[in-house]
């Protein structure tokens, strides 16, 4: 199945422990349909983290588990 | 000056930036602390938010060093994940490794940890490895290249001060070229100039500032302390001893004889 109006396959991901059906083959498809506009995050799928260099690229399978971080207080 | 991977710092405080009661306390605690190193951590980020944007603003605007935790952690995959995460995110080979053991005393799991580190380090990392006092644990994580130990004082966020000093300064003798923090269960200024006396390079803590009755002046007692203990500990601390030692002298005493000495 794919989105009509971008032609990206829907994938069924999990994305930070929740299921969805989103319609994105790259991590920068994903984060721009699932409205992510910050500046400062970090993605690891299936425990891999994937740089920022790498969010272009069509490597979302279905069924991946997708992570999606920002900075935060910490002691 | 502590040095620290190569890198001179120049407070031997490190404070951690959760549980304040607002961002611009966190700030000015921070400052009041005189620390050197900021600890942090990575967590989920909220489609359409951007909360990691507008913390990171307030933590650069401090212009410290960044060291990011792994805190939550429970298995080797999820510690590993979560540092490298953190260099993508902060740009940093610095990490501070938790492995939590046990969800009541936030113990680290010290067999995790072992591992953990020398995975990371064999990817580049710069591990500081939160762990207990046991002597084994810290020589396995400096055989597996750690430069820093940081080992417990009491359970994270009990404010109990050094419960177990002995293994503490038995580790500061086996390890004169490391650079051991005390990190976690501080409570007053006294324990982190307790830590400082028993010759360790810094400290680290966190609630004990953010719980404060007046967190910012917490800081700077806490900033002081530390100072405080380590211009002690290069003064040279006398050995205590179990028996009195008279301060004033003895002969010159008043109706004092020599034949009752």
């Amino acid at each position: 199945m794919t989105d009509n109006m971008t032609g990206a396959p829907v994938l069924g991901l999990t994305v930070n422990g929740e299921r969805q059906q989103v319609a994105a083959a790259s991590v920068r498809t994903l984060l721009d349909a699932l409205g992510y506009d910050g500046e400062f995050i970090a993605v690891a799928v299936n425990q891999a983290v994937v740089s920022r260099g790498r969010w272009g690229e069509d490597l979302l399978r279905d069924g991946d588990d997708i992570e999606i971080v920002s900075p935060r207080q910490g002691g | 000056m502590l040095k620290l991977y190569g890198e001179d710092i120049a407070s031997r405080l490190m404070i951690g930036t959760a549980l304040y009661p607002s961002p611009a306390v966190m700030q000015a605690a921070v400052r009041a602390s005189g620390a050197g190193i900021l600890t942090v951590s990575v967590r989920r980020e909220t489609a359409g938010g951007a909360t990691g944007d507008s913390f990171w603003a307030l933590i650069r605007e401090l212009g410290l060093k960044i060291l990011p935790n792994t805190a939550g952690c429970r298995t080797v995959r999820e510690a590993v994940t979560t540092a490298q995460l953190a260099r993508e995110l902060f740009g940093t080979p610095w990490i501070k490794l938790e492995v939590v053991g046990d969800d009541d005393t936030l113990q680290p799991d010290v067999v995790a940890l072992v591992e953990a580190a020398d995975i990371l380090i064999r990817d580049g990392f710069q591990v500081f490895p939160y762990c207990t006092e046991d002597l084994t644990v810290a020589t396995r994580l400096v055989d597996a290249g750690c430069q820093v130990v940081m080992p417990w004082a009491a359970p994270i966020g009990s404010a109990k001060g050094i419960v177990n000093p002995g293994p503490l300064t038995l580790l500061r003798n086996r390890f004169p070229d490391i650079a051991l923090v005390v990190d976690a269960g501080l409570g007053a200024p006294s324990h982190a100039a307790h830590a400082m006396e028993l010759g360790y390079d810094a400290v680290l803590l966190n609630t004990a500032v953010a719980k404060a009755g007046d967190p910012v002046a917490m800081a700077r007692a806490f900033g002081q302390a530390v100072a405080a203990g380590r211009t002690a500990w290069e003064a040279g601390l006398m050995p205590p001893r179990d028996f009195a030692s008279p301060s004033t002298p003895v002969p010159g005493t008043p109706f004092w004889h020599a034949a009752n000495s």
